[in-house]
């Protein structure tokens, strides 16, 4: 190939805006973040088993420490640790890559509605991936102001150096990517639907991903606004978030701050848990062969949901000098969510009551999914209300409640998807033997490490501290912490399972079969290029279809031989009949 | 396996369809703006909550920011005129040359009134503390969302120019016009009002 070719064809498949291309982009790029933020967690677990201890391996990275993380070190790896797994790992996957493939798939659309804004999306992310890998490398060290970034941590007083406003600007621009799909899945949801498919009739995916990129749209301008002015107070000398000795001519208030990043971080949560949510309903209803039980009724929960996550995000706040009367407002409002919660879990548990269900990986990871979140959410019950948050603010109560629900439910979610669809986006199927033990081990793990963070959060150890057991009261937490650390190792090699399994697919699987799950929906029943959808999504043991198909399911847009079309008005049918 | 159209062979969205996307997507961009100036908005009102605000006779006097003001809703006024003879190009043509004229001349006067402010008021950033800050990053807020609906207008403008229908990117640019109206008259409120 002569070299202009050669650019030519490279440029054509960096820059793509085909939805299943820019969701593949999406999907590798998250898992270099993945796998660069989950050795950052190994080093930070490793810190709080064998604290100042040097860590095998790492002597060329810390030279003069010989390879043990030094207080600096530590709080830039356990920052860096959480910005890339929240804002370049998970969040990328669930939405950049499985909703990029999903959502037009699923909803009878040939493209998204704005294909160019799939494109600049990921190349906004990629640009910020790349400034949060360049951190590293900066003098003075990587951002250490913690995944949160709140002043006056975060101002040039306190981490001065490049580090901190390389991350910021990444930020926005992972921000802007975040927006621009958003924006897009929005427009296609609403406007692209094939004919037939409608609100009652979209797959709870999608409603999911809908919701999550309402909230997108919303809330993400939001933090581009926090993180926007952190840059210029850090850049320009504005003092929006500068307070006390280092402020100037007044300065202002960092409490700001914290209202505008958890007006947008708590949404955040719902951004990750929906599109999940949205995953499990589905393939609780697909594995147990049965209707999803309550279908509007969980969808009309996660819009609840949605309505409600921007309004209860100062319960971040209860410790930072908030009025009575605003506290208990929030505290209600906090609780008030799990209503619409627990309707979807009731929904799901009825689905599986007397399915016949199908224990395949993905419904295996969704089932994970339900119990890491229900594990999540009950413990999060405690940190809603003013008078338990108090004492467990600030622990790693706090920690292990949002791992379970934003970590390690989103992320069992994230392979539900991708062991559900990779025959479809890859043509292969991966080894369920392998992934079945993947996906196992992996929830097992996930509560024995986020269980022990809950533990010792619960017996008093505070977040983030270097070394926990130079207070004597924290002593005794040294041996629970040494098995959290020995299960969080093991939870890192459980992924080797994945990683062989993908690499073994790829390179020596064998072709899938078109619908290996045997499924109605659209991504599956290969309905042609402009189908006419007659059905919802999980018409699964139906009788008639039964007995006239010899089959337990039906496409969406597959009409039944006797069937007659859809078109007609009932009435007439009822004639016909 | 590859997408609905793995050929690329199915034709696109019709023009109407089309256009009535990005219609929508021009409604929910503007939205977040709005979410985004409003957050800003909402860290100025925090700040004169807690008296982090010069007194009423510190501010910086009205009358030049009223005229941005009164720029920006003739620009409007004229945009909407322009909609109306959209489809007569010589009409609408010095129509849209008035709303570019009060558009440019809004941000034209923004910028010759932050420059007073800073170099002959002394209302500098770091020593005029968070009111300064609160001010120019309000200011650049907006006069970058009033210059994307500027461009916006003069797209539409050349194509006009060129013959072209014009009335779709015209459509589009109303709510962005507005919007940004509003913007400015919420920055007016929070900054210069005592």
């Amino acid at each position: 190939m002569k070299p202009g070719a050669f650019l030519k064809a490279l440029g054509a498949s960096l820059w793509t805006t085909d939805p299943q291309r820019v969701a593949k982009q999406y999907l590798w790029g998250g898992f270099l973040f993945l796998l660069v933020g989950g050795l950052l967690a190994m080093l930070i677990r490793f810190q709080w088993a064998w604290p100042g201890q040097p860590v095998p391996g790492l002597a060329w990275a810390l030279p003069e420490s010989k390879g043990a993380l030094t207080p600096p070190a530590y709080t830039a790896v356990f920052t860096m640790h959480g910005l890339l797994m929240i804002f370049f790992a998970v969040t990328p996957l669930l939405f950049g890559a499985l909703g990029h493939f999903v959502l037009p798939l699923a909803i009878g659309s040939p493209r998204m509605a704005f294909p160019r804004l799939s494109a600049f999306g990921f190349w906004a992310y990629a640009v910020g991936g790349a400034l949060m890998l360049a951190s590293f490398g900066v003098r003075l060290g990587a951002a250490s102001a913690g995944w949160t970034s709140y002043p006056p941590l975060s101002t040039p007083a306190f981490t001065p150096g490049l580090g901190q406003t390389l991350v910021t600007v990444a930020v926005l621009c992972v921000g802007v990517s975040a927006f621009l799909y958003g924006l897009n899945f929005v427009v296609t949801v609403v406007r692209c639907r094939a004919p037939g498919m409608t609100w009652g009739r979209l797959p709870l995916v999608v409603w999911g991903l809908f919701y999550g990129a309402v909230l997108n749209v919303l809330f993400v301008p939001v933090l581009a606004a926090a993180t926007g002015l952190l840059l210029l107070d850090r850049v320009a000398g504005t003092q929006f978030f500068i307070a006390g000795a280092a402020a100037v001519g007044g300065g202002g208030d960092p409490v700001v701050y914290q209202h505008l990043f958890w007006l947008f971080g708590h949404p955040e949560v719902y951004i990750l848990i929906l599109p999940a949510w949205g995953m499990v309903g589905d393939f609780v209803a697909f594995f147990s062969r049965k209707p999803a039980h309550g279908y509007r009724l969980t969808a009309g929960a996660m819009g609840a949901v949605t309505a409600l996550s921007g309004a209860v995000y100062a319960h971040h706040l209860f410790t930072s000098g908030m009025a009575p009367v605003l506290g208990r407002t929030f505290m209600i409002l906090t609780l008030l969510i799990s209503l619409p919660a627990e309707v979807m879990f009731l929904n799901w548990l009825m689905t599986l009551w007397r399915g016949s269900v199908r224990l395949t990986s993905p419904m295996l990871a969704a089932l994970a999914t339900m119990i890491v979140f229900g594990l999540g959410g009950i413990t999060g019950l405690a940190l809603g209300a003013v008078a338990t948050d108090v004492p467990l603010h600030g622990t790693m109560w706090v920690v292990g409640h949002f791992h379970l629900t934003m970590g390690a439910a989103s992320f069992l979610a994230v392979f539900a998807g991708l062991y559900f669809w990779f025959p479809r986006l890859y043509g292969r199927t991966l080894h369920e033997g392998l992934a079945k033990a993947h996906v196992v081990s992996s929830a097992v793990l996930f509560i024995a490490v986020f269980g022990g963070q809950l533990v010792a959060g619960y017996a008093g150890q505070l977040r983030r501290l270097y070394d926990p057991y130079q207070y004597t009261f924290l002593e005794h937490l040294l041996t629970l912490n040494r098995w959290t650390s020995w299960a969080a190792f093991l939870l890192g090699a459980a992924q080797l399972l994945f990683v062989v399994n993908l690499v073994r697919t790829l390179k020596w699987g064998r072709a899938s079969e078109s619908n290996p799950w045997q499924v109605g929906t659209l991504e599956w029943t290969d309905a042609g290029p402009a189908p006419v959808v007659l059905r919802g999504p999980h018409e699964l043991s139906q009788p008639e279809v039964q007995r006239q198909l010899g089959r337990d399911w039906i496409g969406q847009a597959e009409p039944l031989p006797e069937e007659v079309p859809a078109v007609v008005p009932s009435a007439k049918v009822e004639v016909a009949v | 396996m590859s997408t609905n159209d793995p050929t690329g062979t199915l034709p696109s969205a019709s023009p109407q369809r089309a256009e009535a996307n990005l219609w929508f997507g021009m409604v929910l961009a503007h939205a977040a703006a709005v979410m985004l100036f409003c957050a800003v908005a909402f860290a100025a009102d925090f700040y004169r909550m807690r008296g982090f605000w010069p007194p009423a006779s510190a501010l910086p006097g009205r009358f030049i920011p009223s005229v941005a003001g009164v720029l920006l809703v003739t620009g409007g006024a004229l945009l909407h005129g322009a909609l109306r003879y959209a489809s007569r190009p010589r009409s609408a043509r010095a129509w849209l040359l008035g709303v570019l004229g009060a558009g440019a001349g809004f941000l034209a006067t923004q910028a010759a009134w932050l420059h007073v402010l800073w170099w002959y008021r002394d209302l500098r950033i770091p020593d005029s503390g968070v009111f300064a800050s609160v001010l120019y990053g309000l200011s650049a807020v907006q006069a970058a969302h009033a210059a994307v609906v500027l461009t916006g207008v003069l797209r539409a403008t050349v194509r006009i120019l060129r013959g072209s229908e014009a009335r779709a990117p015209l459509r589009r640019a109303l709510p962005g016009w507005w919007c940004t109206t509003v913007m400015y008259g919420v920055l007016f409120a929070v900054v210069y009002l005592p």
